[in-house]
């Protein structure tokens, strides 16, 4: 306790309370992390040892579902909400009055393993606010870390964030401990980071995770070598940016997020839609926070990841932002038309994903389904193309079911998310040349 | 053209279907002596279980037909609808004439009837292991409650082994009367009513207050979506997740056709 009341003289003009019970730290420090959108418990296999307890699902598992109807798999704590840091989009800036408390590492091993042991959760994600220094916090951080993973025998998920600007040594300790790391980019570029949280910089926050994608790959090649060599956060890395706290376009989002799954093979980037907490005449005057476009975010995201796209093809500089009324797939259709009709059962794998209203899972059966028979009109309902989108860009047996023939216009009206609502396109698509 | 009826167990229902294939009979129905309606015009065929015969047929879906044609008709099975016995025969019947190629025949009329009850089942299964919710009991031991819609525990019961191994817990599918039951050591399936006289441990009741706490801090109030909510927890869940019940009220066991225990 002396420890922690010795950390408090350092901070300055802050209201601190030693002495709360669990229930108020839980509810403080809870509320604190919940702006951390990251919540997936996926992408590690750990296995349970003998006299150990949990293990981890590959697929991830969601034990409940919030009252915003985000998905609530972890533990996601902040270990303290102090902070010397003044972000102006944060709830605990150093320059907010707010109640401050901390747990300790037992008290938050206690907490993991009981909500653990009843099935409420996966496992922690453990965040922090960042007390006298970056090391300082994260030695704390993995003192938490090892007493579960030691102490308790714990195997089951850990999601630990990283405080920017750690040194090298302790981001070995963090790999070795948790399954999933993640270093918050927070904004989109280095003028907003300057001008909303000026003591964070840029070489910071890339530096340690671009030693932690090093590292990853390296711990890949020796377990391929060696299978006993312990793994170094299995389940990769991630981060988030906040959109629409600062003035870029959709293009340069995309653009930095392709770069971190390409250069710095990270698993996900998540996109949190601005919601304001504080008052800042630098932060935008809005009511609600803008979740179309975090929705558009994600749906380009997901194109970039999983369905071979690239930025260039799905924005660009005279069109730098995403079309708040067709989705990106259906808004790339439309602007090449000429690339449709494609022919079901003669495309590949590639040129069936770029078909609107079919996905992964139906690009893969529609290819099994092909190798027995042929497919038809009423098979791909049952096989779960989404026929009402798909059947204006495709031919089946050299027939067409669209009466549109690819107007693009048209098109766009028809699938448009906004349906029969009178609207104004956003983008004219009447200059595409057509097939 | 038959009508045929069994005892309602996995194995009674794998008999049934190889002695249809023997006698290359095409059935008009399969039910279980429970719920089966007698017809005016026809007697229906009761087969007695034999087991070697039910594994006979098991080892030849295996190797004849394929591992995932077995893990469907498990799974088909399970879901416990009303015509999944037909819908099996039909869809092995088949497999015996395909081979492997059934896994590929997408849009085969029994076979699409098959893999879709298996994919409700499987998703059933993936939504329990993060919505069983355990208590526990003054001997550290914990207990669960569930009702879900087809028979999951025995798919429920391996996951919960392999994460929870070193405590004893019991799974207890109140629907059905059963419980899956962990002593550390080997798991079993039994059919159990009721357990009388619980006794929950003195932490227990502060874990499920700070777990209810966590659950109404973590929610971002500019972006409520009930709708949502309700579709990814549907209703028919909501009765055994604790957070979404009123703080003071603890779970009250109710068996399924009877009184409530005494002193509750």
């Amino acid at each position: 306790m002396l420890a922690y009341i010795i950390i408090f003289v350092y901070n300055f003009g802050v209201h601190y309370v030693i002495f709360m019970n669990i229930f108020e730290k839980l509810k403080i420090l809870a509320a604190s992390a919940k702006y951390d959108v990251s919540c997936a418990s996926s992408g590690s296999n750990r296995i349970n040892a003998p006299g150990g307890i949990g293990n981890a699902s590959y697929s991830g598992i969601c034990h409940s579902y919030a009252a915003d109807g985000r998905c609530i798999s972890l533990l996601k704590i902040l270990m303290t909400n102090i902070c010397i840091y003044d972000c102006a989009y944060c709830l605990n800036r150093r320059s907010n009055d707010t109640p401050r408390t901390i747990f300790t590492p037992q008290e938050i091993a206690d907490l993991t393993i009981n909500f653990y042991r009843r099935n409420y959760i996966e496992g922690l994600f453990l965040s922090s606010g960042v007390v006298r220094n970056p090391d300082y916090t994260m030695e704390l951080m993995i003192r938490t870390l090892a007493l579960l993973r030691c102490s308790y025998r714990f195997n089951g998920y850990i999601h630990s964030k990283i405080v920017p600007g750690t040194a090298p040594e302790l981001l070995q300790h963090v790999g070795r401990l948790a399954d999933r790391v993640s270093v918050n980019i927070e904004l989109p570029s280095q003028q907003s980071l300057r001008l909303l949280a000026p003591e964070k910089n840029k070489h910071a926050i890339i530096s340690p995770m671009q030693k932690i994608a090093k590292t990853i790959e390296e711990n890949c090649a020796d377990r391929q070598h060696y299978r006993s060599t312990p793994t170094f956060a299995p389940a990769g890395q991630s981060t988030q940016l906040i959109v629409s706290a600062t003035p870029e376009t959709d293009y340069t989002i995309m653009q930095l997020s392709e770069h971190l799954y390409q250069k710095m093979k990270l698993r996900r980037v998540y996109y949190s839609a601005y919601v304001p907490v504080n008052y800042d005449p630098k932060l935008p005057n809005i009511s609600k926070p803008e979740l179309w476009r975090e929705h558009r975010l994600y749906q380009a995201d997901w194109l970039i990841r999983l369905y071979g796209y690239r930025t260039v093809e799905i924005l660009s500089a005279q069109q730098p932002n995403l079309n708040r009324h067709v989705d990106p797939k259906v808004n790339w259709a439309l602007q090449h038309v000429d690339f449709f009709p494609i022919e079901i059962n003669t495309a590949d794998y590639e040129d069936l994903l770029r078909i609107p209203g079919v996905g992964l899972i139906s690009a893969k059966r529609i290819i099994t389904q092909r190798r027995i028979q042929r497919v038809g009109y009423a098979d791909l309902k049952k096989i779960g193309v989404a026929l009402k989108r798909a059947r204006h860009f495709i031919t089946i047996n050299g027939k067409m079911h669209s009466p549109l023939r690819l107007q693009p216009n048209k098109l766009a009206h028809a699938l448009s998310d906004y349906g029969d609502e009178p609207h104004q396109l956003e983008f004219d698509f009447t200059g595409v040349r057509q097939p | 053209m038959g009508q045929y009826i069994y005892d309602g167990t996995f194995y009674g229902l794998m008999t049934t279907i190889a002695r249809i294939l023997d006698t290359n009979d095409s059935p008009t129905s399969i039910q279980p002596v429970q719920s089966s309606t007698p017809d005016l015009f026809s007697e229906p065929v009761r087969i007695e279980t034999v087991e070697f015969v039910a594994e006979d047929l098991l080892f030849q879906i295996r190797n004849e037909i394929s591992e995932l044609a077995y893990d469907h008709v498990v799974y088909t099975f399970l879901s416990e609808h009303k015509d999944c016995e037909i819908i099996l025969y039909h869809y092995i019947h088949k497999g015996f004439i395909l081979g492997k190629k059934i896994d590929r025949m997408l849009t085969d009329k029994w076979v699409l009837k098959t893999h879709a009850l298996t994919r409700k089942v499987e998703r059933e299964v993936h939504r329990f292991k993060g919505f069983v919710r355990f208590r526990q009991l003054a001997d550290c031991s914990y207990y669960a409650t569930i009702e879900p819609q087809y028979d999951i525990l025995p798919l429920l019961a391996p996951h919960f082994v392999k994460r929870f191994a070193d405590q004893s817990w019991i799974i207890h599918d109140m629907k059905r009367s059963k419980a899956a039951i962990y002593n550390q050591k080997d798991v079993c399936i039994s059919d159990i009513s009721l357990f009388r006289d619980l006794v929950f441990s003195n932490g227990d009741e502060e874990h499920k207050r700070l777990w209810q706490q966590y659950y109404e801090t973590i929610g971002i109030k500019a972006r409520a979506n009930p709708k949502l909510r309700q579709q990814l927890m549907p209703k028919k869940y909501q009765k055994h997740l604790l957070e979404l019940q009123p703080a003071d009220k603890t779970i009250i066991q109710t068996p399924r056709n009877g009184p409530l225990p005494s002193g509750d």
